[in-house]
Parts: structure tokens; C-alpha cells; sequence
């Protein structure tokens, strides 16, 4: 147990060494402008860094880590915002490929998701809780379009959820022929495009009530990795926020004497802290009959975290934190994104609800 | 029906006329220089039509109309949604600050009458890198010159400084009198020698606000709007208007999502928010 902390321990703080030489406030801000442009230092370094790999499993040429050791990785990446949504993205299909996958197609994909040389996306309208019904499977083909894709933009394989003749069906298929239709939105780094499937051929990975219970394992799956990433977003606010608060002085001393600042510190911090502790829950619980309501709580904690904290340490920072310059903005764009991503607080709710009324019965 | 329904019913009746003109869909694609002609032409238009000041006194070109008068046209203007936020600050504090303190009343009624047209813009020089919260911790020095003062020092945060052509300024006069005894109320040009403006890049993408530099800038004792060492009074007066404006101002309330849709102009990096952004929590 010891050893694998302190190996953990390592990673991160690895991780965080090379995010610090990589990835710099002004050279994000320099990305923001370019709608659907990845920042390319960091998708370098992520792939050298085996980060790609990482939650692929050994046999077919990943790292075999579990969720909690490339997490505390993931939590380093979002305390510095750093831009490039494929590894919780391309992990929705690497996930979907070890739970559904036929033994071909995992040989055929793995691999060159865990070097990087393919990117995966997913469009699992939160496992139907927000019922797109935009995008048909029959015949072995998907048609329709699968709306505001994270990582869509770059994408190369998708799974979808989408409605079959009889029922769900998650399907998994490459994006040759589908057509991008990128849009600006707050946070341009994440790649979001609407996917428009002509007739695309596509394979099919569960079918009916399988393919949502499936679909509903690979969002819990990418919320614990998302959680950890805007538990590292939180973390850097509240560091952020209070060395502001102990630097700037107004009425004569530090504004962190006010009480109206201290305590908005002290709740960014408890919300942070919980945040973490139950993203960490929820990966140690991997595997787990109660994973799926653990990711739920993590990712509703993450997302009250992060919201909160990028919108306070604005507040705490003045007229200071509403400049381009000082980069807090990334944060909130990326708060606001990240908490839609994976859909919403109120779909993760429901998840949450029905586990544990399930508990009961 | 009360003479305030008749008189919004009124309102709306001139805003629909004027909507294919000045409405926000006339806006969208608009850079910003073209989008600032456009809201002086709208300023002109609303100014004719007799909607301009409404709350401001006659003598100084007002309608001397109430609050309740003008907040009911102002309810009926967001829905509208034209280019009205660049004067917004001007037609807020220092035009009425000016009608309520210029000692030369034809002065203050030209300038209210041109800043109504939205020939002239005023901005707000209040703020400071020192002094945000703490206002009376302002440092921009106003030394004696003869009977007149000579202003040095640094601003921060003048909304649209870069557009306007006077401003209203707290100074401290007197630095060895307590924090707020030592200040004093004046109205600058912009473009006086000694004036710099420095654009700051928001959040948003946009230079809402500015620094502004005064090098030894020549004001005379005529531009005063206080008493030596009473500017803090005056400061207060402003910020009491601005307390309230806020919460009337465009933006607010339900109406702030088609704002912040207009706002974020193609290819601008602010960006449009996404449709599940707007809708999601
Ligand atoms: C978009 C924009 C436009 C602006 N336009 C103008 C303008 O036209 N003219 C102008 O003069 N100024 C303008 N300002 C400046 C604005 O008035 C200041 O930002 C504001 O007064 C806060 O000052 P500050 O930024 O220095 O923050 P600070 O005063 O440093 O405050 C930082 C934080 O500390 C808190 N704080 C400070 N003191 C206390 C206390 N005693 N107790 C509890 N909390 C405290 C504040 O609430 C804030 O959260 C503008 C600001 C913005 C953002």
C-alpha cells in the first residue's frame, strides 16, 4: 500500500514538473483565439509521457494503471488548465473496448490509442438522461448527427449511443466520412464539434438495456477522471486566491484579514478538498458494485468545486481577475465546460437517486 | 391606465419603430468602431424623439421626468438591445454628477446636451491600483499651480476612456490631511496634454476598460466640482447614483443572455456560448 502511494506520489508530482516547463498561461491565451486548435506542446508531451497509455491495459500495449494513479496525473493537468480533452475522451473508448469489444477490434484500436496515434471521442448523451435521438443505427450504419462532441473536432473513432431498430445500441465506428461541424464555444480548447454521420459503418458494442447499462459505466468511468481534473482546477484557485488575498491590502491591510474574503477562501477550500477525496473514492471503488454511484458523487462534488472556486477567486481577485491577462477566465470557461461535458449536475443527480433507491429496494 | 403606462406605452410604440435600425439583430457582425457610430446615431434619434434624460432636470436639457419614468423606458430599451453600454458610464454618474455641481449652468447644460446626443462621452476616473475598494486611498496628486492644479499620477479600470472626451476625477490635494479630508472633485479633458490612455484586454476579449496616465496635466481651479478637500462628499454622490444604476442597467435580469450572445461576436474569442452552456447548470 506504502509503495504504491509514494509511486503515485511520484507520478503526479513528475506530471506537474513537465506541465510547469509545457504549458504557460499566455501561451493557452495565445490558443483561445484559434477555434478547434489543440495545444500541440501539450498532446507532445502527453504521448512521450505515456499518458496516452496509461489506463490502456499492458497486453495491449498500455501502462495498465488503475484510475486513482493516473488521476492524481489528471489532477495535475487541471490545475494548470492545460488544453487537449482527448485523454478522458479517447479513455471513453478505450473503456468501451475493454467492457464490449470483440477481441479483434481491441487488438485493432488499443494500441494506437495508448501511443496517441489515434484519438477517440464519445456521444453518449449521458447515457440517455439527456436524450439526443438525433442519431439512428440500422443496417450496420449510424445516420443523424451527434451534437456538441468534446475532442470532436480531432476525433479519428467514436462510440456512440444511438437509437436502433429495437432499442439502444452502442456502436463504435472511425470518423472518416463524418463531417465536423465545429462551433465557438467558451472554451475552444476543447475541440467540441457537432458529428454528422452519412450513412457511416459502425460496429455494434451492446444492444438495449446493456447498451445503456454500458454507456452509463464508460461516463461514470470518464467522470472520475474529469473529477479529478477539476479537483485540480479547484486546487490551483484556492492556492491562487489566497496568495492574492495575503498580498493585496485595502483599507490598510491585507484584504485576507476581511472576514467577507477569508471565509470565501475557507469554503473554496473545504468544497476542493471534498472534491478531491471523493474523486479518490470513487477510483478505489473501480470495479465495485457501487462505482457507478461513487463516480456520480465525485462528479457532483467536482462540478459545485470548480464552479464555485473559479467564480470566487475572481471575486477575490477584483478587478485583477476580469483581465484577459491574468488567465482566470481559463478556469471559468473551463469550469462551465467541463460541468456540461459529461452532462449536467441534474442528470448526474438522477444517476445518483437511482442508485441508491436501487440500494433500497 | 397611469400616466407611467401610457408613458411606456409610448416608449415602446418609438423603440419598435427604431428596432430595424438600431435593434441588436442591426448589431450582430458589427465591429466595434461601427458599433459605437451606431449607438451615437441611436443616442441622436432617442434624444430627438424626447427620450433622452428623462430623469434629468429641464434647465440642463432633460425631460424632468421621475426614476419610475425612466426605468419604465429602460425596461422596454433592453428588450430592444441597442448599442447603448458605451455610455453607459457617461450618461450614469459624471453627466448628472456635472448638472448637479458645475458652477457654470449654460457649461453643464452644453455638455449634458451633447453627451444626451451622444456627440461627447464622459468616463469615471475614480479607481486606482492602490485604491479599488478603498477609494478614499487614492494617490493621483493635484498640486497648486498659481490659482489653478496641475493633476499627475494613475488610473486603472476607466471604462471606455479610449472613447471619451471628459471624465470626472477624485485627487488628493492635501496628503498630509486624513485619508478622506485630503481629496478633490475635478472634471478633466481627455485629450489635454499629459493625458495617456492604455486599452486593457477583458475576460471577454474586449477593452472595456483603461489605464490613463496624467503627466503633470494642466486643470483650472474652474474645473472644480467640489470644495478643496471635499471631493470625498462629491465621490460619494456619484457612487449613490451608481449603487442604483446597477440595478437597472442593461444586462441585468433576463434579458443578459441575448446580451451576452450579442456580445460575443463571430471570431471573436469570447465566443458564442455553446447551446447546452447557455442552458446547463
Ligand atoms: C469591468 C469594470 C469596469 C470598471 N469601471 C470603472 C470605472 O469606469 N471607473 C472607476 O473608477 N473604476 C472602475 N472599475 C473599478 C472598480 O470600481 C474596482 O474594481 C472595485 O472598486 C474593486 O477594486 P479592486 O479591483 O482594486 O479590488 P480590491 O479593492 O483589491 O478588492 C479585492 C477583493 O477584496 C474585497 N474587499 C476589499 N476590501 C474589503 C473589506 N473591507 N471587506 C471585505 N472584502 C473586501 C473586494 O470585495 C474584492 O472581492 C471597474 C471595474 C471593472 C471590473
Amino acid at each position: 500500500m506504502v509503495s504504491l502511494d509514494l509511486e503515485r506520489l511520484e507520478l503526479a508530482q513528475n506530471a506537474r514538473r513537465s506541465l510547469e516547463r509545457t504549458v504557460s498561461t499566455p501561451d493557452i491565451l495565445a490558443h483561445l483565439g484559434t477555434p478547434g486548435a489543440v495545444h500541440e506542446p501539450f498532446w507532445t508531451m502527453a504521448r512521450a509521457q505515456g499518458w496516452s497509455a496509461a489506463l490502456v491495459p499492458e497486453a495491449y500495449e498500455g501502462l495498465g494503471l488503475s484510475l486513482g494513479a493516473f488521476g492524481g496525473i489528471a489532477f495535475e493537468i487541471g490545475r494548470r488548465v492545460a488544453g487537449a480533452p482527448f485523454l478522458t475522451t479517447s479513455y471513453a473508448v478505450i473503456r468501451a473496448l475493454i467492457g464490449h469489444g470483440r477481441e479483434s477490434d481491441r487488438q485493432r484500436w488499443l494500441p494506437a490509442l495508448a501511443s496517441g496515434a489515434l484519438i477517440g471521442s464519445a456521444a453518449l448523451g449521458a447515457g440517455h438522461g439527456l436524450a439526443h435521438g438525433s442519431l439512428r443505427f440500422s443496417g450496420g450504419r449510424l445516420d443523424g448527427i451527434a451534437p456538441g462532441v468534446a475532442g470532436g473536432a480531432q476525433a479519428d473513432i467514436a462510440v456512440v449511443l444511438a437509437d436502433g431498430e429495437d432499442g439502444p445500441v452502442l456502436a463504435i465506428a472511425e470518423l472518416g466520412p463524418v463531417r465536423r461541424r465545429r462551433f465557438d464555444s467558451i472554451d475552444t480548447l476543447r475541440g467540441t464539434a457537432d458529428l454528422i454521420f452519412p450513412e457511416v459503418a459502425a460496429g455494434v458494442l451492446a444492444r438495449g438495456r446493456e447498451a445503456t447499462e454500458a454507456a452509463l459505466d464508460v461516463l461514470a468511468a470518464q467522470a472520475v477522471l474529469c473529477a479529478f481534473e477539476q479537483a485540480g482546477g479547484a486546487a490551483d484557485l484556492v492556492e491562487r486566491a489566497r496568495d492574492h488575498a495575503c498580498a493585496r491590502k485595502a483599507f490598510g491591510q491585507p484584504i485576507g484579514a476581511f472576514q467577507g474574503i477569508k471565509h470565501k477562501i475557507a469554503t473554496m477550500y473545504g468544497l476542493s478538498e471534498l472534491a478531491r477525496a471523493a474523486s479518490e473514492h470513487a477510483a478505489l471503488r473501480e470495479g465495485a458494485p457501487d462505482f457507478r454511484q461513487a463516480a456520480a458523487a465525485a462528479r457532483l462534488q467536482a462540478i459545485e468545486a470548480y464552479d464555485t472556486c473559479a467564480r470566487e477567486c475572481v471575486q477575490v481577485h477584483g478587478g485583477t481577475g476580469v483581465t484577459w491577462e491574468s488567465g482566470l477566465h481559463l478556469h471559468l470557461r473551463r469550469a462551465r465546460t467541463l460541468a456540461i461535458e459529461l452532462g449536467p449536475a441534474i442528470v448526474w443527480e438522477d444517476i445518483l437517486i437511482n442508485t441508491l433507491l436501487a440500494e433500497g429496494r | 391606465m397611469s400616466e407611467v403606462e401610457t408613458y411606456r406605452d409610448r416608449a415602446r410604440a418609438w423603440l419598435a419603430s427604431v428596432e430595424p435600425r438600431f435593434g441588436a439583430a442591426a448589431r450582430l457582425g458589427l465591429r466595434e468602431d461601427e458599433d459605437l457610430a451606431l449607438g451615437r446615431a441611436y443616442l441622436r434619434a432617442r434624444y430627438e424623439a424626447g427620450f433622452g434624460g428623462i430623469d434629468l432636470p429641464v434647465e440642463v436639457g432633460g425631460q424632468g421626468l421621475s426614476a419610475v419614468h425612466k426605468r419604465a423606458f429602460e425596461l422596454e430599451e433592453i428588450a430592444l438591445g441597442p448599442p447603448t453600454v458605451y455610455f453607459g458610464i457617461s450618461l450614469g454618474m459624471p453627466v448628472p454628477i456635472v448638472t448637479r455641481f458645475a458652477s457654470d449652468r449654460a457649461w453643464a447644460r452644453e455638455r449634458t446636451i451633447a453627451a444626451l446626443r451622444g456627440e461627447e462621452i464622459w468616463c469615471q476616473l475614480f479607481s486606482e491600483p492602490a485604491a479599488g475598494s478603498d477609494l478614499a486611498g487614492v494617490r493621483l496628486k493635484a498640486k497648486r499651480h498659481g490659482a489653478d492644479w496641475r493633476l499627475s499620477g494613475q488610473k486603472l479600470w476607466t471604462s471606455w476612456a479610449q472613447y471619451s472626451d471628459y471624465g470626472v476625477i477624485l485627487a488628493r490635494s492635501d496628503p498630509s490631511a486624513p485619508k478622506n479630508k485630503g481629496l478633490t472633485y475635478f472634471w478633466g479633458d481627455m485629450r489635454a496634454r499629459g493625458v495617456t490612455v492604455r486599452p486593457i484586454r477583458l475576460a471577454n476579449a474586449h477593452h472595456d476598460v483603461c489605464e490613463v496616465f496624467f503627466d503633470d496635466v494642466e486643470v483650472g481651479d474652474h474645473q472644480r466640482l467640489s470644495e478643496v478637500g471635499g471631493g470625498f462628499s462629491v465621490a460619494m454622490a456619484t457612487l449613490m447614483i451608481e449603487r442604483y444604476l446597477s440595478r437597472t442597467a442593461p444586462g441585468s435580469g433576463r434579458r443578459s443572455i441575448s446580451f451576452c450572445r450579442l456580445r460575443g461576436r463571430p471570431g471573436s474569442p469570447a465566443g458564442r456560448p455553446s447551446r447546452t452552456a447557455a442552458s446547463g447548470r
